[in-house]
């Protein structure tokens, strides 16, 4: 199993999906302290994620727990074979958090740059648990690196803000034509970072 | 998108609807198209689809983690606590038939706005293109899909049919409009399924069907049926493996045609199949045989 970092990331990796894909079924079961479990290993993975998204800190805490309540009401939905818990619990935080963005009455014009939003500080120093997840990121980050700074920014505009690629154009001023090439060449471009990476998963 | 129905190897145009479709960021009409791209069968497609889709998934731990504040935790105990004493969640119980278990819904939930450009699905009202939430989001295996997609082309094929006839049918505009309206609310839904109910021997030609939102938490459910006697009155049915939970009452109008909007049950486990039986006026607590009209979720 080929995979950027170490074999033994990957074996944690798999241990961790596994840990938390046994986590969730005990949720299915209606285990709230297999939800607390959950929540104390993945909330700041998923906080980081929605405070991306949504930039507003009491809106963020409010999808925050909109989302693992989601995960206790709809835990029983997660199939295993078709991603890993953490893809899972990424795609509702995304999916509630733009959901509230587009939705929400105060859209931060000012936050032009995504990069000024990007990076906030960790309030906690990251315990050893979260090797993985540390590794899981450096990886994704140096894909997002390779990229051309305007492919990246095509993604993050589609994937932060959810914007569709004509809104992306209207928002740089870019050709429609120009905003899908950028991005297929973007997302040509991860796909084959992170084809190793991607390929010691199941 | 070309109007070939398959192709060996993608083009960059279609890699680029691949690609924009696993962000979402394609239009609710292109992703359409799209789709009913990937229903004909067009396995170059699928196949970049599933790459571009990994891909997305892992961009989420790209963002830097952020502690939430400690009081966020007791409250969630508290919502859940909430969630716990307005549904009794049932072990899980073991489905002999099913590969892959029917969510379980926990507590009726307020329907919620289609976040048709983030997850992209839409079911056009007139084209009524089935849309797989899966595609955006996860794998999986192509027999399976292989079936998975004749059976929505099937089913989009039959919802076409049914709302071709109901625009067709005389008069009562605004009801068929509000119907029309709840079943596009639902296959507008995030995560929809329809089960088929069948005729049984005491009405062999009348037939009904439930569109499950199952995120929103409701049916919406049409049915032909011969009219009912004066006394009685048909009655449905979610039905799990423990037991029979009324869904209501369904009333045909003169034309055998009954429409209702149902919410799910709180305290549901998993859905075996949706019934319809014929009761006494009022409906009745558990259903009386014999079964009317019976589809099983499959």
């Amino acid at each position: 199993m080929k995979a950027l970092g170490s074999p033994q990331y990957s074996r944690e990796l798999d241990t961790r999906n596994h840990d938390w894909a046994a986590l969730i079924k005990r949720v299915a079961d209606g285990d709230q302290s297999a939800l607390n479990t959950l929540y104390d290993s993945t909330s700041r993975l998923v906080f980081g994620l929605i405070l991306r998204i949504v930039t507003d800190r009491s809106v963020a805490e409010e999808v925050l727990l909109d989302v693992y309540t989601q995960v206790w009401r709809q835990a029983s939905s997660y199939d295993s074979k078709r991603g890993a818990p953490l893809a899972w619990l990424m795609t509702i935080a995304r999916t509630r958090g733009i959901d509230r963005l587009r939705s929400g009455k105060h859209e931060h014009q000012n936050k032009e740059s995504l990069d000024a939003v990007g990076e906030f500080p960790s309030s906690s120093p990251s315990p050893e648990a979260d090797s993985v997840a540390a590794e899981q990121r450096k990886l994704v980050r140096s894909a997002l690196d390779s990229l051309s700074p305007e492919q990246r920014e095509v993604i993050e505009l589609a994937y932060y803000l959810g914007l569709s690629h004509s809104e992306i154009a209207l928002r740089l001023g870019q050709p429609l034509g120009t905003i899908k090439t950028r991005t297929r060449l973007g997302m040509m471009k991860l796909r084959d970072v992170l084809r190793p990476a991607l390929e010691g998963r199941i | 998108m070309t109007d070939r129905l398959k192709h060996d190897s993608v083009a960059n145009e279609e890699q680029e609807t691949a690609a924009l479709y696993a962000l979402g960021a394609l239009s609710q009409q292109e992703a359409r198209a799209f789709v009913a791209h990937l229903h004909e069968g067009c396995e170059a497609c699928y196949a970049e689809l599933q790459q571009f889709s990994d891909v997305v998934d892992e961009l989420g731990v790209a963002a830097a983690p952020v502690a939430p504040p400690a009081h966020l935790r007791d409250l969630l105990t508290k919502r859940i606590e909430k969630e716990k004493s307005k549904a009794r969640p049932e072990p899980r119980s073991v489905i002999p038939v099913a590969e892959k278990p029917s969510p379980i819904p926990r507590s009726p939930a307020p329907a919620r706005l289609p976040l048709s450009r983030v997850l992209p699905w839409a079911a056009a009202a007139a084209l009524l293109i089935a849309v797989m939430y899966t595609f955006t989001s996860w794998r999986s295996e192509r027999q399976s899909l292989r079936a998975a997609l004749e059976q929505e082309r099937a089913r989009a094929a039959e919802v076409a049919d049914e709302n071709v006839r109901l625009k067709e049918e005389a008069g009562q505009k605004s009801e068929l409009s509000y119907e029309l309206a709840q079943i596009n609310s639902v296959l507008n839904s995030p995560q929809w399924r329809v089960v088929q109910l069948a005729g049984l021997e005491p009405t062999p030609n009348s037939s009904a069907r439930v569109y499950w939102d199952v995120q929103g938490n409701r049916w919406v459910v049409t049915a032909d049926l011969p009219p009912a006697p004066e006394d009685k009155v048909y009655q449905l049915w979610f039905v799990t493996p423990t037991e029979k939970i009324s869904a209501g009452l369904i009333t045909p109008d003169k034309t055998g045609h009954g429409f209702a909007v149902v919410p799910f049950p709180p305290n549901a486990a998993h859905l075996a199949a949706a019934a319809i039986t014929l009761e006494p006026r009022g409906g009745s607590q558990q259903p009386t045989m014999p079964i009317y009209a019976l589809g099983k979720v499959s």
